[in-house]
């Protein structure tokens, strides 16, 4: 049904583990994180602008959101990272989606927290 | 690339109808894949309308009885007829099983027979498996040992040391487990597969083999093993109801603690 080449892959790379283990201490990370976010989301009295500022610039808050973007963002990287070695068969092509889906998720981060730090700031 | 389509060469056509001259009240069709390649056609779906009143309880029979009475020409693997040599491990109406364990009254409807999904197909019901017991080679499942063992003696193992194995050393290598996996589907020429894995895992258990650490570093590759994404299809195709994710998830722990030095 296939014509898949009849090869046998008997070198070791060494690596998987690596980012097997990235993976889920990001995940362990984002457990609490993601809680405590929902939580305060649920619980804030209002939504207002004012009110938003005010909890943003809560130190507490501040450094927890910088967490949660970082961790988030990585995270969303190694998944992203697995479902391209997956499906995506030519050596070149799956290299080179991977360092751009890299590159998008550290620019994504970089923009979110750089938005963070003026909110707080301004 | 994944591939969600079958190749043009590889989509199945209507195929001719057969019917057991034999009138039995209890009847029952069988629409079975066949594919010569010796043809130039494409792959067809033969049906095959059988009296069960002169038929065998098992899928096999059926496939014996319309090899036998209706078209010699449908080729097939068996053997044993009993579960143990893993040869006629087949798609029967969407899942992988044994032909011969499994019963034709577990089914309400018509059946369909087909081979091992995403395999490349011999002839009919037979696919080539030739990927996959070189994948079972290249695992090295036999024991390595550099102490020898004092002369006229056995490598002992201890009553528990055994049991480590249990569940591990029954694989038939029918290849149900592998043949759906969709790793194994799209990745099958760098992920070892389920089965593979579990007969990797069983001489990583084994407590007289002495190339633990050698067979873990060789598994851990991003391909070779970490494909494995947890989705159970295996343990649930396994006519033997062994557990080759379990095996897969203990490799990846062994591997990880040894990482984090515990
Ligand atoms: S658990 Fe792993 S090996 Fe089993 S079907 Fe899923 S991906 Fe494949
Ligand atoms: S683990 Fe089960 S399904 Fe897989 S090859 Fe062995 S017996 Fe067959
Ligand atoms: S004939 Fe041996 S397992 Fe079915």
């Amino acid at each position: 049904m296939t014509n898949k080449t009849n090869s046998v892959n008997t070198h070791s790379a060494h690596k998987g583990s690596g980012h097997f283990l990235k993976q889920k201490f990001s995940a362990m990370i984002l457990i609490p994180i993601v809680l405590w976010f929902c939580f305060s989301i649920a619980i804030m009295p209002s939504m207002d602008y004012e009110y938003m500022l005010l909890w943003l610039k809560s130190p507490y808050n501040y450094i927890l959101l910088s967490i949660t973007l970082i961790t988030g963002f990585y995270h969303l990287q190694l998944g992203l990272q697995m479902i391209i070695e997956d499906y995506i068969a030519e050596d070149n092509l799956q290299r080179n989606m991977i360092l751009m889906t890299k590159w998008i998720c550290i620019m994504l981060c970089v923009v979110g927290l750089i938005s963070l730090f003026y909110i707080v700031l301004g | 690339m994944a591939e969600f389509k079958l190749p043009k060469n590889s989509t199945i056509n209507p195929g001719k109808n057969y019917s057991s001259s034999t009138s039995g009240k209890k009847r029952k069709k069988f629409h079975v894949y066949r594919y010569n390649p010796e043809s130039g056609e494409n792959p067809q779906l033969d049906t095959f309308d059988l009296d069960m009143d002169s038929c065998g309880p098992m899928i096999l029979d059926a496939l014996l009885k319309i090899k036998s009475e209706l078209d010699p020409s449908l080729s097939l693997r068996r053997s044993c007829r009993e579960g143990i040599c893993g040869s006629c491990a087949m798609n029967i109406n969407g899942r992988n099983v044994l032909a011969c364990t499994t019963a034709i009254d577990d089914y309400a409807g018509d059946i369909h027979v087909y081979p091992l999904p995403h395999q490349p197909v011999i002839k009919d019901l037979v696919s080539d498996l030739d990927q996959f017991y070189k994948q079972h080679a290249s695992v090295e499942p036999w024991i390595k040992s550099e102490t020898i063992p004092a002369e006229d003696k056995e490598r002992t193992q201890s009553v528990s040391d055994r049991e480590k194995l249990d569940g591990l050393y029954e694989c038939v290598m029918c290849a149900c487990c592998s043949t759906s996996c969709p790793s194994y589907w799209w990745n099958s020429d760098k992920y070892l597969g389920p089965a593979a894995l579990l007969a990797a895992y069983r001489w990583i258990s084994d407590s007289r083999d002495e190339a633990t650490q050698e067979r873990l570093d060789e598994l851990d590759d991003t391909f070779k093993l970490y494909r494995c994404h947890t989705i159970m299809n295996c343990t649930n195709a396994c006519p033997k109801n062994l557990n080759p994710a379990k095996a897969i998830a203990n490799i990846k722990k062994q591997i990880s603690t040894n990482k984090l030095g515990g």
